[in-house]
């Protein structure tokens, strides 16, 4: 990782960019949040640039050099927008952050069955093999197991069971993805690695192949594969009125190193500014915000992803419902492994910038 | 249950003046098929393509049998997907030229002050199954709520605890003998009045005969404005789309003999039921309207219209409804209601529909 801190611009260098300026990296996850559409519409260059700022994508460095630092938050500049996981994780053990706005838009995710098998409800999976991912990845935190583990024990929770009422089979991912170099996100995932990758993942081979008899999968991901007409959901942890449930890979956390944070508070807020509009565009022009965020994203349609947005939220906030969704996935994963150590999110959540942001947006 | 066997010969009553002239029928249920006709798209279509149209309900009764066997060699028929595949089976020529999905999957009905809640409540209670007795055609209406009950019964992880009692109806077949026009005329007014056979049901719930039936959402939620029946479960409400399977998905299927050598009539028809299926997706309330002719279950149009927007109304043949067709197939095969197995994909031919979509 050391290389990358080399390679990456530090605020004010004078080598990149006269005095002024003070380059930023950014990145952000495929799922709906409102630093997504800022970035399409342009507007996080246009508040970065009122308080002399550049925004510089992550996954613009070459030889994929921004792919583990999404996960690990290894650079000393890097706003990071997306799943909860790996920066709860990157918090906890790999780098001091500031936690600055959270989006509650996550969906709680399914489980996943072949079409013509004889099981109609979680139920019925008792003794039967559930498959979970496992990375092979060590510079990374599994995330996908992580969401996928959590998932799986919540709906056999709802059934009145236990991990060992099934058996848990492990699904070996390589994990050693490479990207070509990106400017935003939009052309990141326009390489279409991410659908391909959803769909054809160890976890969606095994279940076709009947090496597994369920598998845990993201709404949007079950979406094309039910649409195969092979595969049938049997649990939607969408479908209950327990919100917690709904706590996968989420909330959407937006955080950025702490020692920028203090130095640059104007770049902060100005990310934020641009977060805050996007939303409110969001929430007022669904339709259009679908088609952009459909290009970042993998609901197999805009008309998909146009419905998966409905009636979401996608102003960031630090709300203390949203705050306990952190918890809750933070606690799930120190109690099952995922982290080294423990943390307050209470003290990890600076309310200030999104104050100061949303108090500079009255009136506009 | 014994399979309905159709004679070899068809018994077709009706001399087509020629084969341009194609015989149209469409089940009461949620179609594009019904507004193409209503907003006389169909009418337009097959006109440009120099053919016409007639209904079959319109000819006398002995072709009518047709709507369920389709031995017509120029019939169009747009419905539930029982009737269909009993036909393929049988052997009747047919091409399977378009799906659309329903996402009903139909209820399980109780009396209200019964006590009993959910579907497990019903162990050791009687459910109540129509039963058609000639056997002239396939008994759809049964098949249909055989795979209803029997899912709720799995789904509430019950097997043989609960009886199963036939409810047998031997006839009227039809609402009416009179000839209709179209399908508002032969639905509107006569589907839930006297001469309705598929009463038997809700009449053994209410009479106590029977501790719960199957119903789609539409005789569901008709039954219930009285106060005297609620639904203890709803398959439409899991996420598991086979349970959806139920009649449907709707299939569109022409004869064989029309289709081979009037391509242009067929793709004319589908082009008008794919125009429909746009028109509705943006039009729900004129949409309800019309449908509330047809459909008269719904108590009034916004009912109706939040029905509408569940369904997605341009035909397709997409792989999951395709999967649905063979889902329902297998059911059929291996409930009895089917003689002989066949190949899905070697029915559907999606070539009419491609040159549909491409000429729009």
């Amino acid at each position: 990782m050391s290389s990358i801190l080399e390679v990456a611009p530090v605020h004010g260098s004078a080598r990149k960019a006269p005095r002024s300026v003070t380059e930023v990296y950014y990145t952000i996850c495929p799922v709906f949040n409102a630093a997504n559409v800022a970035v399409e519409l342009g507007w996080l260059d246009e508040e970065f640039k009122k308080v002399n700022a550049k925004a510089v994508y992550l996954r613009s460095l070459p030889d994929n050099k921004g792919w583990i630092p999404h996960y690990t938050h290894s650079l000393l500049n890097l706003f990071r927008d997306g799943g909860a996981i790996p920066t709860i994780q990157a918090k906890a053990d790999l780098a001091d952050t500031k936690l600055i706005g959270l989006t509650g838009t996550q969906s709680g995710g399914q489980i996943l069955v072949r079409a013509q098998s004889d099981l109609w409800r979680v139920a019925d999976l008792k003794g039967r093999k559930i498959g979970l991912n496992r990375s092979l990845n060590k510079d990374k935190i599994d995330f996908v197991r992580g969401t996928a583990e959590r998932g799986i024990l919540n709906a056999l929770a709802l059934s009145g069971m236990k991990r060992a009422d099934v058996q848990i089979v492990d699904l070996d991912d390589a994990d050693d993805h490479r990207f070509e170099p990106a400017s935003k996100p939009s052309e990141l995932w326009s390489q279409n690695s991410g659908r391909r990758l959803a769909t054809g993942s160890a976890e969606v081979r095994a279940l076709k192949e009947g090496v597994v008899d369920a598998i845990y999968s993201h709404a949007g991901r079950s979406q094309t594969l039910v649409e195969t007409g092979e595969f049938k959901v049997i649990e939607d942890l969408n479908n209950h009125p327990d919100w917690t449930l709904r706590v996968a890979n989420g909330p959407i956390t937006a955080a950025v190193n702490t020692q920028f944070a203090e130095e640059h508070a104007e770049v902060v807020v100005a990310y934020l500014r641009a977060a805050i509009r996007a939303g409110r565009w969001i929430n007022a022009n669904r339709e259009a915000a679908a088609a952009i965020l459909h290009r970042v994203t993998f609901y197999p349609t805009v008309a998909a992803t146009a419905r998966a947005i409905a009636g979401f939220d996608f102003i960031p906030n630090l709300s203390p419902k949203n705050l306990a969704g952190v918890e809750i996935e933070k606690n799930f994963l120190r109690d099952h492994g995922y982290l080294k150590k423990d943390f307050d999110v209470k003290a990890w959540a600076d309310s200030r910038f999104l104050q100061e942001a949303t108090d500079g947006l009255q009136g506009q | 249950m014994s399979s309905a066997t159709l004679e070899r010969e068809p018994k077709t009553h009706h001399k087509p003046a020629a084969l341009t002239e194609a015989i149209y029928t469409i089940c009461p249920v949620l179609v594009a098929s019904h507004i193409a006709v209503h907003k006389g798209w169909l009418e337009r279509e097959l006109k440009k393509a120099k053919g016409s149209l007639k209904y079959l309900w319109s000819l006398p009764q002995e072709n009518w049998l047709s709507h369920f066997n389709h031995t017509l060699p120029n019939q169009f028929r747009d419905g539930g997907n029982i009737p269909a595949i009993h036909a393929r089976s049988e052997g009747q020529r047919t091409k399977l030229i378009g799906l659309t999905f329903s996402n009903d999957g139909g209820q399980i009905l109780a009396r209200v002050g019964s006590g009993i809640n959910k579907v497990a409540d019903l162990n050791g209670r009687k459910i109540g199954l129509y039963q058609r007795v000639k056997t002239d055609r396939v008994d759809f209406w049964r098949a249909t709520a055989q795979r209803g009950i029997l899912l709720a019964l799995d789904l509430a992880g019950l097997k043989r605890e609960v009886e199963i009692v036939d409810l047998p109806v031997d006839g009227p077949d039809y609402y009416s003998s009179a000839p209709t026009q179209n399908s508002a005329e032969r639905f509107g007014v006569a589907a839930n009045g006297a001469n309705n056979h598929y009463g038997a049901e809700i009449d053994a719930l209410l009479a106590g005969k029977v501790d719960a039936i199957y119903a789609n959402r539409g005789r569901a939620h008709l039954f219930q404005r009285d106060g005297k029946v609620k639904a203890i479960e709803d398959l439409g409400r899991y996420p598991d789309w086979t349970l959806q399977v139920a009649n449907s998905p709707f299939t569109i299927t022409v004869s064989e003999e029309l289709a081979n050598d009037h391509p242009e009539i067929v793709i004319a028809y589908l082009r008008a039921a794919i125009h429909a299926g746009r028109w509705i997706e943006t039009n729900q309330d004129e949409a309800a309207e019309i449908f509330g002719g047809i459909i008269s279950q719904w108590t009034g149009k916004c009912q109706l219209k939040s029905e509408l927007a569940k369904y997605h109304f341009v035909p397709n043949l997409s792989p999951k409804n395709l999967a649905g067709i063979d889902v329902e197939k297998q059911f059929l095969l291996d409930q009895g209601y089917l003689r002989k197995d066949f190949d899905v994909t070697q029915w559907a031919d999606s070539h009419f529909l491609e040159e549909a979509l491409k000429s729009l």
